[in-house]
Formats: C-alpha cells, sequence, structure tokens
C-alpha cells in the first residue's frame, strides 16, 4: 500500500510537471520493483497539419500484479491515448516522445516492433471499446479467436479451433461450438463482447487493458460482462487498466482510481479514497456530475403525487403567483396557469405496434414491437420511459409523436383523439410535440447554419418574417444558454453540448406543449449531461412544456423524471413515481435494473457521503447534500439498492 | 438463399425485357427501310419493282404493324430465334455464336489482367515504405482512366509491333495477338479498381477491428493481408463486377482497333450497313451475356461479405 499512498500524496500536485518528477524520483525505485506495469513521465503527441500537439503530458501510472486500475476522465483527457501507448497501438500519427512503460522491467516503449508484438495479446491483452466494429465482419468468430493462440504458437492449425472454442466458453458465450462457427454480424452486442474477452483471455495474459469495455452496452449486460470478466480476473491474477468516462464503473471495480483531465494526472489514490474524499476540484465535479453516483435530489416542498424534482418549487411557485415573464412567447398556451399533477396533457392507452417480419417458412409473421402499453403525461411533468435497446421504448415515442401508426390504441392529446388524424390536422399537430434526438452529431443537418437549423420549423410552418425568425431564433439561443454569435455557425464547429442545445432550441421554436426527448445525453460527457439536465429542468420550469423522456439509464431518470415507466419487451412492467421505483422495485425487471447501475458498490464502506454538490446551479435551487447508503449486509440484491434520503 | 436467387434471376429477366423494348423501339423507329437497302446494297444494280419490294416487305414480316412485329420478333427470340440478316441471309444466332469466342477470349483476359494490375498496384501504393512511391504509384490510375481506348491501342501497336516488333499488331491467332488489346481493354478497368481499392484499404486502416488484430500481436503484414485487404476488397469487387460487362462493350474499339474478329466488331459492322436485324439481335444477345456475368457475381458476393445473405442478429 506504500507506493499506493506515494502515488496519492504526488497526485495533487501532479499538474505542475516538476513535482511530478520529484516523485517519480522518489517511488522509482520503490513501485517499478514489484509493479507489473510502470509508466513513467509519458509523453504522447500527435501529428496534425505538420505540428506535433501533445495529448499525454508526464503521466506516471504504476498496475501491479493482479490490481485493476481505473482510469477515469472525459474524452480528450488523453486517458485512451495512454492506454493505447502502453501496447504501442497509438492511431496513425500519434507517437511516444518520451518517457518510459515498464512491463514487468522491459521498456516497451522502447522495443523494437517485432518483440513489442511477442508482447501483444500474449502478457498484454486488449478489450476495445465498442464490440459492435471490434470484430472482422468477414471472418467467423472462431477464426478470429483462434488466431491469437496461432500468432503466438500456443497451438497448431489442428488443435486451435477447439481451443478458440475453450476460449468462448470460458468468456461465458452460451453455445461456443455454434457461435466459433458464426459471424459477427450474427450475433448480439454482448455476445460479440464475450467473443472480444474470449480473444483477450485465449492466451491468459498478465496484464489486461480494457478500453471502455461496456460503454457501448445495455446496463443490464454491462453488469453481467463486468462480473464475469472480474471472474477471470480473478482466477488467473490478471492485472487491469480500466479505461472508464464512467466514474460509477470505477467506483465498483477498481482498487485505484486515476483521474486525468487535459492529458495529466490531477489526481489518484485508493477508489475509496478518491471517491469519498476527492482533493482535486475536477475530480469533485466529475463525481458530482455522475448521474449514477449522485443521490437522488432531496424532496422538496411535498405536494400530491408529486417527486422531488429541482425544477418543482419554481412551477409551484407559478401556479401560486403569474406566469413567468421569461416565458410570454408561449403565448396565450404558456401563459395559462397550469397545475401540474392535475391536468393530463397526454394519454396513450393500450397501444400496440406490430411489425411485420420478413416471410420465413417457420416462425411468426409479426413481432409485436409495443404491447398494450398505457400511460398518462401531465402538463408540466416528465414522464420518463426506461428499457434496454430493443424493449419498445422509442417505438413508444414515434406511436405518441404520430410519427408511426399504432396497430391498436388510442391517444389523446389535450382530451382530443389524435389516433388518426390524417393531412393538414396532422400537420397542425406536429406544432405541439417536437422531438430532440440521441445523437447531435446526427440530428442537425451539416449543411444548415445553427440559425437555419433553428428557423427551419418556423419557416416550414410559415411563422412570422425572415426578421421576426431570426430574431426568435436570437432568443431560443439565449434561452438555451448559447451566444447569438453562433448563428451563423455550422454544426461541426460546436461540441456536442453545444449542438444538443441547438436541438433543444430548434424543438422550442414552436412553441410545443410535449418535447420528447429520446436519449438526449447518451452521446455526451459526463459533465456536459450534468448541464443539458440542468437546461431541460430550467426550460420546463419557464415555459410549463412537458417532456416524454426516453433513456435506458435509471440513474437520469432519478434525476428527472415526476413518473416512470419501465419497459420490457413491449410491455410496460411497473409504472410509478421514482421514489417508489427506488425505494420498492416490485416488478423483478426494475429490481434487476436498478441492480445493475454502476457505483452500487462505491458506498460500501459506508461512513463517507459523496460529497455536496457544491458545484450545482445555484437556480436549481434545492439540490443537496444527500447521500445513499447502501445496505451492505443486505441479504440480496434488492437490499443492497436501498436508498436512503437525508 | 433461394430467394435471394429467385429474386436475382426475376430482376435479370426484367432486365432482358426492357433492353429488348428500348433497342427495339429505337431501331423499328429510324427512318430508313432495311428492305430497298437490301436491294441497293446488291452488287448488281437490278431493278426491282414496287411489287417486288411489298414482297420481300411481306417476307420479312415489315408490312404488318409495329405492335404485332414486337410480338412477333419477341416470341421468336423467346425461342432463341433472332431472323436472318438482310444482308447475308445468314441466322443472326449462329453469327453470334461464331464470334463469341474470340470476345469473350479477350474479355476474360481483360478482366483478369485488370484484376490482378489495379489490386496489386492499390496494394503496393498504400503501404510502400516511402513517400514518393506511395505518390507516384497512386497517380497512375486516374491516369489510365483518363486516356481513350483507342489512343492507348494505337500507341501499343506503333510501340510495341512496329518499333520493337514483339507481338503482331493485329488478327487473331494465339496468345501472342491477344496480349495487346487485353492490355488496352484492361487499362481502364484496372485504374477504377486501384482507385476504389486503394481508397478502401485507407479507409479499413482506422477501423477497430484493425487495433483487434493488432492487439493480438499479428504481424502489419498479417493484418493487411487477413484483416485490411479482405475487408477492403469488397467495393473494388463489387465495381469491378460491374466493370466485367463494360469490357464486352469496350470491345468494340479495341476489336476494331486490333483487327480482331468478335460480337463487337460484328456489330459495328451491321451498324455501318444498317443490317438492322443483326443489330437488335447482337444486342439482345450482348444483354443475355452482360445480364449473365452480373448475375454470377451477383451469387458470388456472399463469398466476399457473409454479411449479405444470412440476417443480422436481433439487435439486443
Amino acid at each position: 500500500m506504500t507506493a499506493l499512498e506515494d502515488t496519492v500524496g504526488a497526485a495533487p500536485a501532479a499538474g505542475t510537471s516538476e513535482t511530478a518528477g520529484t516523485s517519480t524520483t522518489s517511488d522509482a525505485a520503490d513501485p517499478s520493483a514489484g509493479a507489473l506495469l510502470a509508466v513513467r513521465d509519458l509523453r504522447v503527441s500527435y501529428r496534425h497539419r505538420g505540428t506535433y500537439t501533445q495529448a499525454v503530458r508526464g503521466v506516471d501510472l504504476t498496475v501491479r500484479p493482479g490490481q485493476v486500475v481505473a482510469l477515469v476522465g472525459e474524452s480528450g483527457s488523453g486517458k485512451s491515448t495512454t492506454a493505447h501507448a502502453v501496447i504501442g497501438l497509438l492511431p496513425p500519427g500519434g507517437r511516444i516522445e518520451s518517457g518510459a512503460v515498464r512491463f514487468a522491467g522491459v521498456d516497451l516503449a522502447a522495443l523494437p516492433p517485432a518483440r513489442l508484438r511477442a508482447h501483444r495479446g500474449r502478457d498484454i491483452a486488449l478489450i476495445p471499446q465498442d464490440p459492435t466494429v471490434s470484430l472482422n465482419p468477414v471472418q467467423r468468430i472462431g477464426t478470429q479467436v483462434a488466431e491469437v493462440l496461432l500468432i503466438h504458437g500456443l497451438a497448431t492449425r489442428r488443435t486451435a479451433p477447439a481451443a478458440a472454442v475453450a476460449a468462448l466458453a470460458q468468456a461465458g458465450l452460451p453455445d461456443p461450438a455454434l457461435r466459433a462457427r458464426q459471424y459477427p454480424h450474427e450475433l448480439s452486442g454482448g455476445m460479440r463482447q464475450r467473443a472480444l474477452i474470449a480473444i483477450a483471455f485465449a492466451a491468459t495474459p498478465k496484464l489486461l487493458i480494457a478500453d471502455e469495455p461496456t460503454s457501448a452496452l445495455d446496463v443490464t449486460v454491462q453488469r453481467h460482462i463486468l462480473d464475469h470478466v472480474e471472474k477471470l480476473i480473478k482466477d488467473h491474477g490478471t492485472a487491469v487498466l480500466l479505461i472508464t468516462h464512467d466514474l460509477g464503473v470505477a467506483a465498483d471495480r477498481a482498487d485505484e482510481i486515476v483521474v486525468m483531465s487535459g492529458g495529466g494526472i490531477v489526481e489518484s489514490g485508493p477508489a475509496l479514497q478518491v471517491l469519498h474524499d476527492p482533493v482535486h476540484p475536477y475530480t469533485r465535479q466529475l463525481i458530482s456530475d455522475a448521474p449514477s453516483l449522485t443521490s437522488v435530489r432531496t424532496p422538496g416542498r411535498s405536494r400530491a403525487g408529486g417527486l422531488p424534482c429541482p425544477h418543482r418549487a419554481v412551477v409551484s411557485a407559478r401556479i401560486e403567483g403569474p406566469a413567468n415573464p421569461a416565458a410570454p412567447r408561449g403565448g396565450s398556451r404558456a401563459a395559462e396557469p397550469i397545475t401540474p399533477g392535475q391536468t393530463a396533457l397526454l394519454v396513450a392507452s393500450n397501444l400496440v405496434k406490430d411489425f411485420p417480419l420478413p416471410r420465413a417458412p417457420a416462425g411468426p409473421r409479426s413481432v409485436r414491437a409495443v404491447d398494450d402499453v398505457s400511460f398518462t403525461i401531465r402538463r408540466g411533468e416528465t414522464f420518463a420511459l426506461v428499457g434496454e435497446s430493443g424493449s419498445g421504448k422509442s417505438t413508444t415515442a414515434r406511436l405518441v409523436l404520430r410519427l408511426m401508426d399504432p396497430t391498436a390504441g388510442r391517444i389523446t392529446l389535450d382530451g382530443t383523439d389524435i389516433t388518426s388524424l390524417r393531412g393538414p390536422a396532422l400537420r397542425r399537430l406536429r406544432r405541439r410535440m417536437q422531438i430532440v434526438y440521441q445523437n447531435p452529431y446526427a440530428s442537425l443537418d451539416p449543411r444548415f447554419t445553427v440559425g437555419e437549423t433553428i428557423e427551419e420549423p418556423l419557416r416550414l410552418f410559415g411563422v412570422g418574417t425572415r426578421t421576426t425568425r431570426r430574431a426568435r431564433a436570437r432568443e431560443l439561443l439565449s434561452q438555451v444558454a448559447l451566444s447569438p454569435h453562433l448563428l451563423d455557425r455550422r454544426p461541426a464547429e460546436l461540441s456536442g453540448g453545444q449542438r444538443q442545445r441547438v436541438a433543444i432550441a430548434r424543438a422550442l421554436s414552436l412553441h410545443p406543449d410535449l418535447v420528447v426527448c429520446d436519449e438526449p445525453l447518451s452521446a455526451l460527457d459526463v459533465s456536459v449531461q450534468a448541464q443539458i439536465l440542468d437546461l431541460l429542468a430550467r426550460i420546463q420550469e419557464e415555459l410549463g412544456l412537458s417532456y416524454l423522456f426516453i433513456t435506458h439509464d435509471l440513474a437520469v431518470v432519478r434525476a428527472v423524471a415526476d413518473h416512470v415507466g419501465v419497459m420490457r419487451h413491449g410491455r410496460l412492467v411497473e409504472v410509478g413515481s421514482p421514489r417508489d421505483l427506488f425505494d420498492n422495485p416490485r416488478h423483478a425487471y426494475t429490481q434487476e435494473l436498478l441492480a445493475a447501475i454502476p457505483g452500487r458498490r462505491a458506498g460500501v464502506a459506508g461512513g463517507s457521503p459523496v460529497p455536496p454538490r457544491e458545484t450545482a446551479d445555484p437556480t436549481a435551487g434545492t439540490t443537496t447534500s444527500s447521500s445513499r447508503r447502501c445496505d451492505a449486509a443486505g441479504p440480496s440484491g434488492v437490499a443492497d439498492t436501498r436508498i436512503t434520503y437525508t | 438463399m433461394k430467394r435471394y436467387l429467385i429474386r436475382r434471376l426475376l430482376q435479370a429477366l426484367f432486365v432482358l425485357w426492357a433492353a429488348y423494348t428500348v433497342c427495339f423501339t429505337v431501331l423499328y423507329l429510324l427512318p430508313s427501310d432495311p428492305v430497298s437497302l437490301m436491294v441497293s446494297g446488291g452488287a448488281e444494280q437490278t431493278s426491282i419493282d414496287d411489287a417486288q419490294l411489298t414482297a420481300l416487305r411481306a417476307q420479312y414480316g415489315l408490312d404488318k404493324p409495329i405492335i404485332v412485329q414486337y410480338v412477333d420478333h419477341l416470341w421468336h427470340a423467346l425461342r432463341g430465334d433472332f431472323g436472318v440478316s438482310v444482308q447475308t441471309g445468314r441466322s443472326i444466332t449462329q453469327i453470334f455464336l461464331d464470334v463469341l469466342p474470340a470476345t469473350l477470349q479477350l474479355a476474360a483476359s481483360a478482366f483478369t489482367l485488370a484484376l490482378f494490375l489495379g489490386l496489386g498496384l492499390a496494394y503496393w501504393a498504400t503501404y510502400a515504405r516511402r513517400l514518393w512511391v506511395r505518390q507516384m504509384l497512386l497517380s497512375l490510375p486516374p491516369l489510365w482512366a483518363s486516356l481513350p481506348t483507342f489512343w492507348v491501342g494505337l500507341m501499343l501497336i506503333q510501340i510495341v509491333s512496329f518499333r520493337w516488333g514483339l507481338v503482331p499488331a493485329t488478327g487473331d491467332d494465339g496468345v501472342s495477338s491477344l496480349l495487346l488489346p487485353a492490355v488496352t481493354l484492361a487499362l481502364p478497368t484496372a485504374a477504377g479498381i486501384a482507385q476504389v481499392f486503394a481508397k478502401s484499404l485507407r479507409t479499413v486502416e482506422t477501423e477497430h477491428y484493425i487495433t483487434t488484430a493488432a492487439a493480438k500481436g499479428a504481424s502489419p503484414t498479417r493484418v493487411r493481408l487477413r484483416h485490411a485487404a479482405r475487408n477492403a476488397a469488397i467495393p473494388a469487387l463489387t465495381l469491378a463486377g460491374v466493370w466485367a460487362g463494360n469490357l464486352l462493350a469496350g470491345s468494340v474499339v479495341v476489336e476494331t482497333v486490333f483487327s480482331r474478329t468478335g460480337v463487337g466488331r460484328t456489330t459495328a459492322t451491321a451498324v455501318g450497313t444498317q443490317d438492322i436485324p443483326v443489330v437488335l439481335g447482337l444486342v439482345i444477345l450482348s444483354s443475355v451475356l452482360f445480364t449473365a456475368v452480373n448475375l454470377a457475381v451477383d451469387l458470388t458476393y456472399p463469398l466476399l461479405d457473409p454479411r449479405i445473405v444470412s440476417p443480422a442478429a436481433d439487435p439486443r
């Protein structure tokens, strides 16, 4: 543990290179001796148009045998570059400027390529980020697993196929012999990730580099896979360098956490210490932004049927007083007194959607994507639909928006049946319901300027003149906290968070009553996610909007929703307030989802609460210090998920 | 697989029917009278009266309404009977079969050559160690593609045959006379294949499965051949399949320049003498060939890319 403490001691000062340098010398003799991997003062740069930019600036890192070290940071922090530099797999244009990567005493950074290759795959294995694109699409799974054994002479052409099947079985893939004969596109994402795990563990490496191994997968799948990897590393004594942007995952899985930002290490130390007593402000920010780690916001003024929500206070204020002056352009509609929790805005009753299947000799003719789904969205409230990919939540949203016709069921908006609206009436309906999509990189037309994007709905409905539309776009930009200077920019010049704000501004341009947010956060970094969540909440307060919030992340639900519906296989298995769901999940599937939220084990040590959200937006008003205590002694997974409000 | 096959076959039949209809319409709307041409084209200027002309028209079925002629021709064509040449009186099917082997030989050798040349050049151009070698090699395909075929043919004859005297300039006897026409015909196709393959090799470099392969400890050559090239070849070979048909079309110029017998040259001659039934017949038979080649290419896709036939997994 002394080595760890050394790193911890050095960490807060690591921002300045000379202190990092001294700490290196002080612990150089000590940790390198017992360390499996010792990265010392690593500097990596990328060439861009002839000039080199440093992406990693003097990183020190120690992984001891059997230890799990998590490298945490946001995109662009240099965490993936560090990991790739360790095995010499930097993307084109990247090069190690200086520093040492000592693996079992050998400096990998100084090895000739052929000798470095002898270590790759055999001693140090990689589990890549996105399983859907990380397997060769034209080679059978078995061949790809066998390849690593053949390369390192661990199997012969005759023994390799059987060895590959054994490796697949070890990775927990059902029917390994069948899977070995299949191609990647015939397997689900989770199965592909298991195949990649089989490749990584085939040669029983000493060190495993896991680069965001499950970020592309559903939470429950993620949990099963991480559990399995954990079992494998325990069995084989493998050390792990875990790259993740999710502090929750790091909290659950790592012995030690190293936080990176801007190419340098800002903090490192034993996992519990970093989580419960973060020294660096950046680490605190990360912790407070991670939805899975932040606890539920404390109950505000409690009202009938309501649940604590940051914007609640303001909404109720509006009931008592005059309409928020910030929202006059909402027209008479938005200025009307709103009584959330009372008026139903949208009611979906018994929705069913069947999709025809390609005709096959056997099997059903159609698949039921949405099966008897009923819910109500009240004015000014957020209804969240939670479920994994394929659960039917997005299809439900499309039915509600009338982008798709339901096979059966009824949808009413403000008491009017909109299930079978056609032509001009349907077009008018579009003004009242808008959508914010998941991926702001894909949902904005790259050739439109920000101004054109925001004005497009107004133009299409012939609202106002050119000048008033431009004025409206300006106003919307300020509403989503963007500078009006951005009006003439194109999406390529904006960051992910800025793009999502533009998408939100576009959705708001026609004064809709209901905005469908389809996984609006999943393509963004955690700190940006927190900002967008705050923005959505603020806009809801100001305009009295209703949201239908689609997400696979229960932790996000906790932060935004008034009511939650859990979907599985097209059915709504449980509906309730977030508090009911989190405190007292009735359906087994809800319990499983809750148990899968990463960051559960973080509180195991009890005692020290997750720090309060000091950095929280003051307008949010009600946030707070609150802690979540997990019942470590709980007899079942359910008990572990109990949450205590303070 | 069976459904896929049936669908492709139906598509092929539709293409053939469409080709026939377009061709028939264009050719029979031309303001020329094949019978008077046939009569005036003869060596001895025998005077023929109108009665005899009418009789001849009736014999060739040209006096019937256009729609009847269309159905008639289609019916005969379906049974492999494309009529006879108005110039020589020979069966058109026979004319086609006589010249077909020479054209197939030329197209097949040009295709093979184009494939090796194109894929080889692109691979070399992408992985050559020196920058200037890569740049020089990469500049070749656009150059090849922009040279006119007849000019390349004439230059090759001029240099290789006349100046160096290595191979015969014209004719069709044996491999030596096949070489120059095949090279001439192959160049534009090779250029296309090289451009597409080089582009997709560069794209594939950044694919995640390439990183996975490298992380296994595979050597650069192994990564390139087993993972990069195999995937990058898919678009290149897809285009090569489309161009395989173009090689048949390209044979018109090449066969004329090199004075080879073949479908292209025969068609060109028939157009010159306005032997309309021959033109129609040859065009139809060529489209049969073209369609057959494309069908064969389509059916080999699943061998290249397993994703084409078997359905994707349930996205879960």
